[in-house]
């Protein structure tokens, strides 16, 4: 129980790749597989997975953002690492929340940040962890820049 | 359970007098039971993913550190952590070694914290001030080994910044068995004293598949039966060649959450006691000097976790080739513990809720001012007489 | 029942001398490699700028001489976090280390050496 039947498992979605350390693997999905990636990782783990990080990065030279769902799945001591890519002028991605209820602050820290849109998070809100002036903005994008006084 | 007509919002938060997170609780009680929590944070927000993209890789260790005073010294070493899983380097033993035991030394000091703070929210302040007496001893041992006793500044890409003098381990072993014969006299009047028992059994329960689904980390999943530790599943420094146990309990409530931390406690002591004995000897840089380090980074991602006090700490660094980091991503174990937690605190009574919120590990303040929800949706304030006549002690006595 | 011995401690500590320590901070003993108060020796400074690169706080600036051909480093103490980044790059090892703790202070910006006085102090 180890890789090979984690890489079975997900063989129709993409390839397993590791990193250079022992026990952290990384695949690339598409965006509308997320949710059965996911409910298939929970079936057959019976559960033991935790959602650790939802890490938005803003690639604006190449128009995307990608996000990378950090998974760890307890009975084969494994991180994984879903990486997915949405378009920067339409950022947007269904929700796990009714899966994995521990994204609804992963996604709120997202949402406000980053400015990605999860259909169907009923816990989204503006703001979030920026102050009220900075209720419109979304500072962690590239192309952001702070008002001088 | 209710004949009154309306359900109250009372705000909890954000000053608290005794620890460090402001934080605000809105909470609507009906009568006294909570039906419904909305935490609002973001009182100590300073953008430090933002300020991390603008300075060096070497500036940022430093800016890293001061996210959190009490685990300064573990946002340190995550950080360090994925910067070479970027680069590709191994740290030399000794410097592994020599994390490791600060990174215990914070362990013990801000459990004891915790515990001291949950002591003083229950009213029980002697037993807060006799813990921090004796913590002091720890922050002491800190700025002996590392030249500071709060910011440690000890971590450093590929090693550490200071050496340990062999002079210094006795002064390490004598404090530390005075801090043991000390928390076996704390762990007694803490499974013992009748006040707290009743006031911390029974209060704040998750189940197993509770704590798992909605995220849950550190002692607050390991109370609910949860084997899950970063030093034992992705092992990284010297706890693969250490040997420790990992401390689980199956009641769920708060007071296996703080009993978790007790023993905690004296598991690290005797990581710290194993360390001293068997330090190996080397360099603790894997340059020639410190000044040898590289500046240019080159492309690509690292991740680094370390098993904090609270919980799992995850960074995520993306560089692109130059002096400075592209992105920096930050997950603190409370974000997880206290926003995605709220679902201990529902059908609790108003008078629990300060000893749940402390045993995550944040803490929670007093009230300011009342407002009445309506059923219909109307609002308007009621002076405190005819509050009372809602209240559940009231009830009782009619 | 452990209320009794919670009450024994709390009534021995009665008669014992209390654990805090007031100001001044003289009393208190910092250890002898405690990161406290740095100052720069000027004679050996080479005015490489490695230290005002490096400073996570960006308090040291470097400031142009008058008659001298380098420019030397000025430390704001206010900005300082005591990190001793400066003192571990310093090519020339120009840096002198101490263990004085800082003094609490009420300005923002606090200058406590300049490069002037120190050249001023030697040539006069």
């Amino acid at each position: 129980m180890g890789a090979p039947s984690l890489s079975e498992l997900l063989r129709e979605f993409g390839e397993l790749k590791p990193y250079k350390r022992v026990n952290r693997y990384y695949i690339n999905i598409d965006s509308s597989q997320l949710r059965s990636v996911i409910k298939k990782l929970k079936e057959a783990y019976n559960g033991e997975i935790y959602l650790s990080s939802i890490t938005p990065v803003d690639y604006i030279k190449d128009g995307v953002i990608e996000v990378n769902y950090e998974i760890q799945i307890l009975p084969i001591n494994t991180l994984i690492v879903l990486k997915t890519k949405i378009p920067r002028d339409n950022a947007v991605i269904d929700s796990i929340v009714d899966i994995l209820p521990g994204a609804k602050v992963l996604e709120q820290e997202a949402h406000d940040l980053m400015g990605i849109s999860f259909n169907g998070n009923p816990y989204l809100r503006k703001p979030f962890l920026l102050p009220e002036e900075l209720a419109e903005e979304t500072p962690l994008r590239k192309d952001w820049k702070p008002k001088t006084r | 359970m209710s004949e009154g007509k309306y359900i109250v919002e009372i705000p909890v938060g954000p000053q608290h007098p005794a620890l460090h997170e402001p934080i605000s609780l809105r909470i609507k009680v009906d009568g006294e039971q909570v039906i419904d929590v909305n935490v609002v944070a973001g009182y100590n927000h300073r953008g430090v993913e933002w300020l991390a993209e603008r300075r060096t890789f070497y500036q940022n260790i430093f800016l890293v550190s001061r996210v959190c005073g009490i685990c300064n010294a573990v946002h340190g070493a995550a950080y360090v952590q994925a910067v070479e899983d970027l680069l590709g380097i191994e740290v030399p033993p000794r410097a592994r070694y020599l994390r490791t035991l600060v990174m215990e030394l914070e362990r013990i000091h801000s459990h004891m914290l915790i515990l001291a703070v949950l002591a003083e929210v229950l009213g029980f302040e002697t037993l807060f001030m006799l813990m921090m007496r004796d913590r002091e001893r720890i922050m002491y041992l800190k700025e002996l080994v590392t030249g500071n006793r709060v910011h440690a500044d000890y971590m450093f890409v590929g090693g550490v910044r200071r050496d340990l003098s062999t002079e210094k381990k006795d002064t390490i072993l004598k404090h530390l068995a005075y801090i043991e014969e000390r928390m076996k006299y704390y762990e007694k009047v803490w499974s013992e004293d009748p006040i707290i028992l009743k006031r911390t059994q029974g209060i704040g329960i998750a189940t197993k598949s509770q704590a798992l689904a909605h995220s849950l980390v550190g002692p607050v999943a390991r109370g609910s039966n949860v084997k899950n530790d970063v030093r034992f599943t992705d092992p990284y420094d010297a706890y693969d060649e250490i040997p420790f146990n990992i401390i689980t309990r199956d009641e769920g409530d708060t007071w296996a959450r703080m009993m978790v931390r007790i023993d905690e406690i004296y598991e690290s002591i005797n990581m710290i006691k194993y360390i001293l004995e068997h330090l190996p000897t080397g360099p603790i840089i894997p340059w020639k000097n410190i000044k040898a380090a590289p500046r240019r980074f080159p492309k690509g991602e690292g991740i680094g976790r370390v098993e904090a006090p609270r919980g799992e700490l995850l960074y995520h660094i993306v560089s692109d080739g130059g002096v400075k980091p592209y992105r920096v991503k930050i997950r603190t174990p409370s974000i997880l513990n206290i926003h995605n937690g709220v679902f201990m605190l529902l059908n609790q009574y108003i008078a629990d809720i300060p000893a749940i919120f402390t045993s995550f590990d944040p803490c929670i303040s007093c009230a300011e001012r009342v407002t009445v929800i309506d059923k219909e949706g109307k609002k308007k304030n009621i002076p405190w007489r005819k509050l009372a006549d809602v209240s559940y002690v009231r009830k009782l006595f009619r | 029942m452990s209320l009794p011995k919670i009450m024994g401690e709390a009534l021995r500590n009665l008669f014992k001398k209390p654990s805090t320590i007031m100001e001044p901070p003289d009393k208190i003993k910092p250890t002898e490699d405690y990161r406290g108060m740095h100052r720069v020796n000027y004679d050996k400074c080479i005015g490489c700028s490695l230290c005002a690169i490096e400073c996570p706080a960006m308090a040291i600036t470097m400031v142009p001489i008058p008659d001298k051909k380098k420019r030397y480093p000025k430390i704001d103490y206010g900005k300082c976090v005591f990190c001793y980044r400066c003192v571990e790059v310093c090519p020339v090892n120009a840096y002198i280390v101490s263990n004085e703790k800082p003094k609490s202070n009420t300005k923002r910006q606090i200058i406590l050496h300049t490069p002037e006085e120190w050249f001023s102090r030697k040539e006069g």
